[in-house]
């Protein structure tokens, strides 16, 4: 591995990098370009801004309602899934000991919900959601990705609290300080960081969603994925304003990832890597 | 007593309100639509009583076949080269070099990237007529006129390709954090014993290694399974069954040509299969079989 050595190896990752943002440079340049250079055969290098895709996207192209719509359906179901999963997650770490069987059961029960496809829910959530008059409507897809997010929020923030030290309970407990007072005076304060990593994992992965918002939504209610993948046309398709609408739709969470770039590793391997 | 119990099994009560309906409607909900012969299409069809006439089609679907090979090959393929690059890039960003932080941050952005936007992308840049891709092969005088997407034999090749790019990062974040966990003392005592370059990697970097990579290639199969949204926006499946994933023929089955009662049938086989496959590692790897990260300490 002699040749790994100066500046051999800077320059092996520098390429990496540039093979994984070219293709991004590229939607972003396309954004910006007319119609007709965003389809040329040869590709244009130098072109005037066309601000106006952008313009296009937003407007006719109903990008600033998708951007609304997945907004409230990200945030509201990344919330109920952090309401939901991490009290769980208090319990079967710090109220029982982890190593216990009640604790392990429902660890390995959101874990086989996690492993199981989406495409199992499918037809019978529509089913349901149809005959509850939900079909269609945000608090339908809301509660979808609601479901998910629970399992996910329950993962992540399990694995930050199983390191978490069990004395600052007991002692809450001693003060006769009941368990949802423990969880929210003692416990959060100390883990603010991981509990911002969590909802914004979840609310990358609702945004991103896009099975279960291709069919359980309609022209009034669609989120970006749905919208964005919308913009494909047999008649031909105007790539311009396409690119346009995929940098905007991506651009929210792009920033919160890198908001929380710490604390991602650990959370995507739901503790297995600190 | 009793009171400080129920205290604290109300921590489990929002999580139960909201998975516990949902588990009951996939799995009972389900079940009742497989049985029935249900077409969106033909009004009265949901009461239409079929027995286990859909899991027999099933049996003998040849469609299905396709879809489950091509899903093997793209969990195995997309999987097998996204660890086999990622390990590499993390080793090779392992040691300080310039700019480290601000790399490590920026190839987060692929992996976070709209799966439907990243698919799209790429489906310009394979344009037969107007994609980078064929003008860049043109250029080194390997043709310029390919369809990637179009062609049986190349499509799958190219979404999975699109598949690693997107998730190599999600592999190097990981290992890379990995290896900065590592103790550094079996590394010294290697290199006492004079162990250098690939005998250090392969006899001790590699096997420390050996549980991340474990929880790596699991998550990422899981993922790579359930994969829709990059085959659906670049190619629906197509052509042919070239690239029908699992999640793209059940999707087919149940909303284009709404047969949702085979659709639910499909549903129900391939995640019981998925679930036998999968998760004896799942619970493994992520409960029992290696020591939990240590007690206390950490904030």
């Amino acid at each position: 591995m002699r040749f790994l050595h100066g500046a051999v190896r800077p320059l092996l990752v520098y390429l990496f990098l540039a093979w994984c943002l070219a293709p991004i440079l590229w939607l972003v340049s396309t954004s910006l370009k007319s119609d007709v250079q965003a389809f040329s055969p040869t590709p244009v290098w130098v072109f005037t801004p066309q601000w106006g895709n952008y313009l296009n996207a937003w407007q006719e192209g109903g990008m600033s309602q998708a951007m609304l719509i997945s907004t409230t359906v990200a945030t509201a179901s990344s919330v109920a899934g952090v309401i939901c999963g991490v009290p769980l997650a208090y319990l079967v770490t710090q109220v029982w000991p982890t190593e216990s069987k009640a604790s392990g059961r429902v660890t390995l029960l959101i874990l086989l919900l996690t492993t199981l496809p989406p495409i199992l829910g499918l037809t019978p959530m529509f089913r349901t959601l149809y005959a509850a008059q939900l079909s269609q409507t945000i608090a339908g897809i809301t509660l979808i990705h609601a479901f998910y997010a629970v399992l996910l929020a329950f993962l992540i923030f399990r694995s930050f609290l199983v390191g978490f030290p069990r004395e600052i309970r007991e002692a809450g407990l001693v003060d006769g300080i009941g368990e949802w007072r423990i969880l929210g005076r003692c416990v959060i304060p100390n883990l603010v960081g991981p509990m911002f990593a969590t909802l914004v994992l979840a609310l990358i992965q609702s945004w991103n969603e896009f099975l279960y918002a291709l069919i359980l939504t309609n022209g009034a209610t669609q989120t970006v994925p749905v919208r964005v993948s919308g913009f494909l046309s047999f008649v031909g398709t105007n790539w311009s304003n396409l690119t346009a609408a995929g940098v905007i739709g991506t651009l929210p969470i792009v920033v919160f990832a890198l908001l929380t770039r710490k604390y991602m590793a650990r959370g995507l391997t739901f503790g297995g890597v600190k | 007593m009793l009171v400080r119990r129920l205290q604290r099994l109300s921590l489990a009560v929002p999580a139960a309100l909201l998975l516990l309906p949902f588990v009951l409607i996939v799995t009972l909900g389900g079940l009742w639509i497989a049985l029935h012969g249900e077409n969106l299409l033909e009004p009265g069809s949901s009461q239409l009583f079929v027995g286990l006439e859909n899991f027999k089609h099933a049996i003998s679907d040849a469609t299905l076949r396709a879809s489950i090979k091509v899903t093997v090959i793209y969990v195995v393929a997309a999987v097998a080269c996204e660890t086999i690059l990622g390990v590499g890039v993390a080793l090779l960003m392992w040691r300080h070099f310039w700019g480290k932080g601000i790399v490590r941050s920026l190839v987060l952005i692929p992996m976070v990237l709209t799966p439907v936007v990243a698919g799209l992308t790429w489906r310009l840049l394979m344009d037969p007529t107007a994609g980078t891709a064929n003008y860049l092969l043109g250029l080194l005088g390997l043709g310029s006129d390919h369809a990637f997407l179009a062609d049986p034999s190349t499509a799958l090749a190219a979404v999975i390709l699109v598949d690693v790019w997107q998730n190599t990062p999600y592999v190097v974040i990981i290992v890379l954090a990995g290896l900065e966990s590592l103790p550094a003392e079996p590394f010294e005592a290697a290199q006492l014993d004079g162990a250098t370059g690939w005998k250090l990697l392969r006899n001790v970097t590699l096997p420390l290694l050996g549980p991340v990579l474990s929880i790596v290639v699991l998550l990422r199969t899981i993922d790579a399974v359930k994969t829709f949204a990059l085959t659906q926006t670049m190619t629906k499946g197509g052509p042919g069954t070239s690239t029908l994933a699992i999640s793209n023929y059940v999707y087919r089955v149940g909303f284009e040509t709404f047969d949702i009662g085979y659709s639910s049938a499909l549903g129900l086989v391939t995640s019981i299969a998925l679930v036998v496959l999968i998760f004896p590692f799942a619970r493994r790897l992520m409960t029992g079989g290696r020591p939990g990260p240590a007690r206390g300490g950490r904030r």
